[in-house]
């Protein structure tokens, strides 16, 4: 147990939106911490509410209307959920950066590469033209673009789906932040251009000591990439540990779902789907979230009962009120 | 919905101005000529002595159903081409969107005036040339709307499944374009309410001694310095009822608009 | 006989033309593409964004109209018959979408998009019409409550089975599915292919299943096509592709696959 302070803390974020009139939580008591360094999967389905506290790290939830009902979100001292809009410009780019799902989209299509990267220098670092024109190039070639200088003076248009999303990672840690956050950079990309873009982050991650916060639906590439493992579904973290404990030993039955619905090559059986659908915000079960769909599912218990998240060995929990009295399967090493 | 509220409520004094209207519109008091308001003429009388009031009841009915008809004749241009334009692309596309640019660019009052030169003075001409310059708003609309229906999933499997072309527009195009469609109904039905008043005003459009509320603003203009007060009524009710209508159009188009749950959803 | 032999098919498009419309800029979606389906198999054709499956899929049910090439179905020559034929060659031939979200009318109530093929080839009056799309939604999975629901009420995996009654409708043998469950969360994708895979057996379905989601791929396919740049580079059995890969793309793309074990677990084990 270590008593350095992490470098991203989570407590008990709740989330609302005006859905229909009403303030409704659409994230609900969230809790997870990122150390120094440390790589962090946030792993959850559409519903799951994944995007909305990612968005809620730098203050991006209040330009849809929503707002941070209840909790904490701890960092370098401060509380990112008590910032207002300038503190957050203050820190976005320069302490946290952030990459998106769609790498084409996220680039300004009227201005150079290089430009929009230099940018971003002049305003958060005060650099002169030159010096951030060159920082850019250098930047670039950091993230592996291929004939940094003379593409830096390209429009956005003429950059494949993968070299977007480098130069996306280039704009990120342009000024050296201490987190990245990643919402589904890869989802959109080829499989053989995601390859490349996880071996970047993970080279990048090495050589500079970043933190990073990668969320995805996708739990191959959550394997390749996350220590730890933070599985959300419905608005609430159902279970967080360790990648080797998440993919081996879940201890919450939407993970061992989840485990089980990828395809396994040589499984004869059909192929295994959780039944039923993720209850959409303000329509909850009563008990725990997840019961409809559960195969260990109590009656009297889990569909009166909500579990908090409970301790279910060092430094891991689950949201489940069954733990330890049930075999869950995780993957079957060959 | 105050637009929709002050719309009905001029329906209802078209539709019953025989019971409202006090009195006889056309009748003329020629010794009671250009008076101001008074308990015998609530809005005071015009040249020939005619109750303002009653013409300004009366009117409601001929400049609704002139705006109407502007408006049916604009839709029944632009709408049908809109679709073609829009659905086939191509060649079509090009000549029906070229066409209906000229008619664009033409000033409308002008092209109204030429059409009436021709066709012959009389409301009915006068709001069918309003109609003719109208049209291209309809097709512009539609096409646009067309465009980005066609792109839809459930075109293509129309036709995968068989459906035949005439069955996809009519049937799984046009439903889903309606809604900016009576967006653009509704307002344009208060420019043509503006342009019935100006061409009237204009002498073009209603028959003299018919009451319509442009042929009151060439009564209250032409007698300005006996009679300032007649242009009051019909100019403050011209200029509401466009509002009206431009408002109920912003409000279906608020109404009809969003579909999709807020983001909320996809998390 | 087969069910489908295409050969040598081929398209391409004008991706830029001058201001007089003569075209500039030309990008062959698809070239030389031949493969064989039979009868009750699922033939995958697999490959990476824009390497022309979705093009060829279309190809094949001349969605699009091909620039060259053959396509035989059941013998007959797909690419010569007349539009009326070919509205009646699209009951052997259907497809089911990408985005299950777009591919029903969201104005019409799923029994009535159900029952439309119904009214379109046959003229089938509306009760008959009524009692074969609740037959079709049970054998989807869902009860008759689901003839007047409206697509927007739906989830996706919902909306999938319901364009997946809406391609039987007709009894075709063979359905071209466009990355089916791409759009679908992970947990919910089995629901879809599960049921595929059962009206494969039941119906003697064949099916087109394009994806660039090889995983998925290795588990349904009884045969795969692997496409790059509009071509084919290598065909097989579902075993051979992936045991024992030839062409050096497939291997590149079999090579980038992520594998769902933690690192430290995969070094673990190696230690």
């Amino acid at each position: 147990m270590t008593s350095r302070e992490p470098l991203l803390d989570v407590q008990n974020l709740t989330i609302e939106f005006p859905l229909s009139g009403r303030w409704t939580p659409v994230v609900q008591d969230v809790s997870f911490s990122i150390e120094a360094g440390q790589t962090v999967g946030l792993v959850g389905e559409s519903g799951s509410g994944k995007t909305v506290t990612s968005l809620a790290l730098l203050g991006l939830i209040q330009a849809q209307g929503a707002r941070i009902a209840n909790g904490s979100i701890r960092f370098e001292g401060g509380d990112l959920a008590k910032f207002s809009e300038s503190e957050f410009q203050r820190i976005r780019g320069e302490r946290i950066g952030m990459i998106f799902q769609q790498p084409t989209r996220s680039l300004n299509p009227a201005y150079t590469v290089g430009e929009q990267i230099a940018e971003t220098l002049r305003y958060h670092r005060g650099l002169s033209r030159r010096a951030a024109w060159n920082r850019a190039v250098e930047l670039l070639d950091r993230v592996r673009i291929p004939q940094a200088a003379r593409r830096a003076a390209e429009y956005p248009h003429m950059f494949s789906g993968g070299m977007c999303q480098r130069v996306m990672i280039a704009m990120a840690l342009a000024c050296e932040p201490v987190l990245l956050i990643a919402d589904e950079p890869t989802t959109a990309l080829d499989v053989t251009v995601q390859a490349k873009i996880l071996d970047l982050l993970r080279t990048i991650q090495s050589e500079t000591g970043i933190s990073i916060l990668f969320i995805s639906h996708d739990l191959a590439v959550i394997a390749q990439m996350c220590a730890k493992v933070v599985v959300m579904y419905a608005g609430q973290v159902v279970e967080c540990a360790n990648a080797e404990q998440v993919f081996v030993t879940p201890m919450h039955p939407y993970t061992e779902g989840l485990l089980s619905a990828i395809p396994r090559p040589g499984q004869s059986s059909e192929l295994v789907a959780i039944p039923g659908n993720v209850p959409p915000p303000g329509t909850m079960p009563t008990g725990c979230r997840f019961h409809p769909r559960c195969d260990y599912h109590i009656a009297g218990r889990c569909d009166s009962i909500a579990p908090g998240p409970r301790l279910a060995g060092a430094e891991r929990s689950a949201r489940c009120l069954r733990i330890g009295e049930v075999n869950l399967k995780g993957i079957v090493l060959a | 919905m105050a637009g929709l509220a002050f719309l009905l409520f001029l329906l209802v004094l078209a539709l019953f101005a025989g019971w409202i209207a006090p009195q006889d519109p056309l009748a003329q008091q020629l010794a009671l000529r250009l008076k101001p308001p008074s308990w015998q003429h609530w809005l005071g009388s015009d040249d020939y002595g005619r109750d303002q009031l009653s013409r300004l009841i009366y009117g409601t009915r001929a400049t609704f159903l002139a705006a109407l008809e502007a408006v049916a004749i604009g839709v029944v241009l632009g709408v049908p081409l809109g679709l073609i334009a829009g659905y086939f692309g191509g060649l079509m596309d090009i000549v029906l969107s070229r066409l209906m640019d000229a008619l664009m660019s033409t000033p409308a009052l002008i092209l109204a005036l030429t059409i009436v030169a021709v066709l012959g003075f009389g409301l009915v001409n006068a709001m069918a040339a309003v109609g003719i310059v109208i049209a291209p708003r309809f097709f512009r609309v539609m096409r646009s709307a067309t465009q980005d229906v066609r792109q839809e999933t459930y075109i293509e499997a129309s036709n995968a499944l068989g459906a035949s072309t005439g069955r996809i527009l009519f049937h799984h195009v046009l439903p889903n374009v309606l809604s900016p469609l009576v967006v653009q109904v509704s307002v344009t039905l208060g420019a043509a309410v503006n342009a019935e008043a100006g061409l009237s005003f204009l002498g073009v459009g209603v028959r003299i001694p018919d009451p319509s509320w442009g042929s009151m603003l060439t009564t209250a203009a032409s007698n300005i310095t006996l009679a300032p007060h007649l242009v009051w009524a019909p100019g403050i009710m011209i200029a509401v009822t466009v509002l009206a209508f431009t408002v109920l159009g912003d409000g279906l188009r608020q109404a009809m608009g969003t579909r999709r749950l807020p983001a909320a959803e996809e998390a | 006989m087969s069910l489908l032999e295409v050969s040598g098919l081929g398209k391409t498009f004008v991706t830029r033309r001058s201001l007089l419309g003569i075209p500039t800029a030309r990008v062959e979606a698809v070239r030389d593409v031949s493969f064989t389906v039979e009868p009750g198999e699922t033939l995958a054709l697999v490959g990476e964004s824009g390497t022309g499956k979705s093009t060829a899929g279309r190809l094949v049910l001349r969605l699009i109209e091909p620039d060259a090439g053959s396509v035989r179905c059941e013998g007959t020559n797909v690419l010569a018959l007349s539009r009326f034929e070919l509205r009646a060659m699209r009951r052997r031939m259907q497809m089911v979408f990408q985005d299950p979200y777009s591919s029903l009318d969201p104005r019409v109530p799923i029994g009535r998009s159900i029952g439309e093929p119904m009214l379109i080839h046959f003229g089938t009056p509306r009760r008959e019409r009524e009692r074969k799309t609740t037959e079709l939604l049970e054998r989807v999975g869902f009860g008759a409550d689901m003839l007047v629901r409206y697509p927007r009420e739906l989830s996706g995996g919902q909306l999938q089975r319901v364009a997946i009654a809406r391609a039987l409708t007709l009894g075709p043998r063979l359905i071209v599915c466009d990355e089916p469950v791409a759009a679908l969360d992970v947990s919910v994708r089995a629901q879809v292919l599960n049921l595929m895979a059962e009206l494969q057996r039941d119906l003697g379905i064949a099916y087109i299943f394009i994806s660039h989601d090889l995983a998925l791929v290795e588990v349904i396919a009884h045969r795969v096509a692997v496409m790059r740049a509009g071509s084919i580079v290598e065909m097989g059995g579902v075993r051979d592709i992936f045991g024992r890969p030839q062409h050096a793309y497939t291997r590149e793309l079999l090579a980038a696959i992520p594998v769902p074990v933690p690192r430290t677990v995969q070094m673990g084990a190696r230690s």
